[in-house]
């Protein structure tokens, strides 16, 4: 069993091939040695997230990782396509905040599935919605002014449909 | 609420741009400053606008980073706009060929006093598909049938005539073969099946497309009766027969656009679902005055898919989102004089009013015509059908000795446009044309936008030209004398 123990100090004991589908901690375990009974500190990962990065790696142990020097062409045409299964599906539904923290906790923990899984949701979120819309969705703030936003808008008028 | 998409750092917001199709990243670059400057100039956006201007899609079996693919993607546009041949020129003799076909890039050949088929799949340098031969003998003698292929299904379909000439009733079978092998279609349930048409003839011409697991044969006699088969290659289950057809081709798989102009006053597409009944859409198309009959009106479309491509070397194939259809219409006079049109229309267009219309109420020529076709006087050769790739459609004038490229792409026109980035000795016809010439009762007014470039090839004798994906093809003197590549 593996204790790993989170930025707001809470401690999580799980299998270990449960913990090592990140890779980060992988290479953890692999330079500490097999009977460490220390836990691994997680400062970037608070403790919602990493119950729910738990969660998914718990689905998924046993499947077989990317291999460690893979060349990108696995990596690539994954990054390619936008279906999502219907257990990830579920499994992402979330509110934005918990979206993006796994999305970073992914990153950092070196998920790679997760972490696909993640930028896919986001993509088809922003799929099919207009400027406008995308702001609205993701709270962001128009900072063109309304010179440099028609200028850009006019560039792009060819791909719309007519 | 804190800015959690912006809060990324670059390079997972870029994860999440990778996913994306170029709509949706031009749009993100009219979000804020920072998604425009990340996406502004980057391999990735410039890919996938190009992808989307060219018609083509990306191959996600490809390896390469994204400016590699679009490097290949911009020499193998300019390639086109330039038509730069390449040096590897393949000429095929077909001497004792007698029926031939071009679809997804093969070429097929068969050879009548051998029996034999010889299979080619044309190169291309800029794309990296290599020049592919194989070739095998069937045990039937098709002398009087005909055969198409597909290369996305690995299907040769032959179908020949068994009954004797004169016989009361023409009984045709149908074999559905491994185009690699000639060997019976594992996916076919039954390896050939049995048409019989209860109709006296001497001679019979064949008609055959397909379209993923459906295929339809539109059977002809000399003296014009015709009946068109639809089955499904599969199950071996006959669909539909419908007589009277002059014309037809595949809309979808499922849905087939077609003209019986047979026994009725007025000149229309009518658009049928293989597994519905009546006619569920009819197009009007103009009327020719009085004078002037209808020698032929044919239709011609790349019916099917790409092949699906799994080799990592290829960075890029053609997207076939949408297709142009090509309506050859050939009236003549009392005297035999044609005067032959060519009317243009993407297939979306008739897949728009199709899902649109309304049960018996044809659409008149000027309620769709003017505004989604483009009527050009262009003579395409009736002969050397095979040329219309994607949105694209090539024609030949022996006499100028020039040949032509239609290319209706209009997300590729507009961009051209707006980006004031015009192809080299091509034609940007935007406005509405007139006909001049008073063949129709109507005056006859299209103006869907067209690009039209011309060239030269660089042989003499050129008959007629045909075009795949890469590569245009050139007919030269007599029929089936020789047929010349330069892939592209």
């Amino acid at each position: 069993m593996i204790v790993l123990k989170t930025s707001d100090n809470e401690t999580f004991t799980v299998e270990r091939d449960v913990a090592e589908r990140s890779v980060l901690i992988k290479n953890m375990l692999d330079d500490i040695g097999e009977n460490s009974e220390q836990a691994i500190p997680l400062p970037n990962v608070n403790s919602s997230v990493l119950k729910k990065v738990l969660e998914y790696c718990e689905h998924h142990r046993g499947e077989p990782l990317p291999a460690a020097d893979a060349d990108t062409s696995q990596d690539d045409t994954r990054k390619r396509t936008t279906d999502i299964s219907e257990w990830d599906q579920k499994f992402i539904t979330v509110d934005q905040e918990m979206l993006f923290e796994i999305i970073l906790a992914a990153n950092y923990l070196d998920i790679k599935s997760l972490l696909d899984v993640g930028c896919k949701t986001v993509a088809n979120m922003i799929k099919g919605k207009t400027p406008e819309e995308i702001r609205k969705l993701f709270n962001i703030v128009n900072d063109f002014t309304p010179e440099e936003e028609a200028q850009i808008k006019k560039e792009n008028e060819w791909a719309e449909d007519r | 609420m804190k800015n959690k998409l912006l809060d990324l750092p670059t390079e997972l917001l870029d994860l999440v741009f990778q996913r994306l199709d170029f709509r949706s990243l031009l749009r993100c670059t009219q979000v804020c400053h920072r998604m425009h400057s990340i996406l502004e100039g980057s391999a990735l956006l410039q890919y996938q606008t190009k992808l989307a201007s060219t018609g083509k899609r990306d191959n996600p079996c490809c390896s390469w980073s994204t400016s590699v693919r679009l490097k290949k993607l911009e020499v193998y546009q300019e390639a086109w706009d330039n038509l730069r041949w390449s040096n590897n020129v393949l000429s095929f003799p077909v001497s004792n060929v007698s029926l031939w076909e071009l679809v997804g890039g093969v070429l097929a050949l068969y050879n009548v006093t051998q029996h034999s088929f010889r299979f080619i799949q044309l190169p291309s340098v800029h794309r990296g598909v290599d020049h592919r031969e194989w070739q095998f003998n069937l045990d039937i003698d098709i002398g009087r049938g005909d055969f198409t292929i597909d290369p996305s299904t690995d299907l040769m379909i032959v179908v020949n005539r068994v009954s004797a000439d004169n016989a009361v009733s023409a009984v045709f079978k149908t074999y559905f073969l491994s185009l690699t092998t000639g060997r019976p279609h594992t996916k076919a349930q039954s390896s050939e099946i049995q048409i019989e048409i209860p109709q006296l003839a001497e001679s019979w011409y064949h008609e055959i497309k397909v379209f993923d697991n459906h295929l339809a044969v539109l059977f002809t006699t000399d003296f014009g009766v015709t009946e068109l088969v639809v089955c499904s290659w599969n199950t071996g289950k006959v669909l539909k027969r419908l007589k009277n057809v002059m014309s037809f081709a595949f809309l979808t798989s499922t849905l087939i656009v077609l003209n019986d102009i047979v026994g009725r006053s007025d000149i229309a597409l009518e658009i049928i679902d293989v597994y519905d009944e009546p006619v569920s859409c009819c197009l009007h198309l103009p009327e020719p005055t009085l004078g002037y009959g209808i020698a032929d009106l044919e239709m011609v479309t790349e019916s099917p898919r790409a092949p699906i491509i799994q080799q990592s070397n290829i960075p890029f194939t053609a997207s076939l989102e949408d297709r142009l259809l090509v309506i050859n219409y050939r009236l003549e006079d009392s005297r035999s004089r044609e005067r032959n049109h060519a009317i243009f229309v993407p297939v979306s267009v008739l897949l728009n009013h199709h899902r649109r219309s309304q049960p018996n109420q044809p659409i008149p020529w000027t309620d769709w015509g003017p505004n989604d076709t483009r009527i050009l006087p262009v003579s395409f050769s009736g002969i050397w059908v095979c040329y219309v790739h994607g949105m694209r459609a090539s024609v030949y004038e022996p006499a100028k000795k020039v040949f032509q490229i239609f290319d209706f792409s209009q997300l590729g026109l507009a961009y051209d446009l707006v980006k004031g980035e015009k192809r080299p000795q091509t034609q940007y016809l935007t406005g509405r044309t007139v006909l001049l010439e008073s063949v129709f009762t109507e005056r006859t007014l299209s103006c869907l936008p067209v690009r039209i470039s011309t060239g030269t090839f660089p042989l003499e004798s050129v008959e007629a030209v045909m075009l795949t994906e890469d590569a245009l093809l050139a007919a030269t003197v007599s029929l089936f004398s020789d047929l010349f590549c330069p892939g592209l």
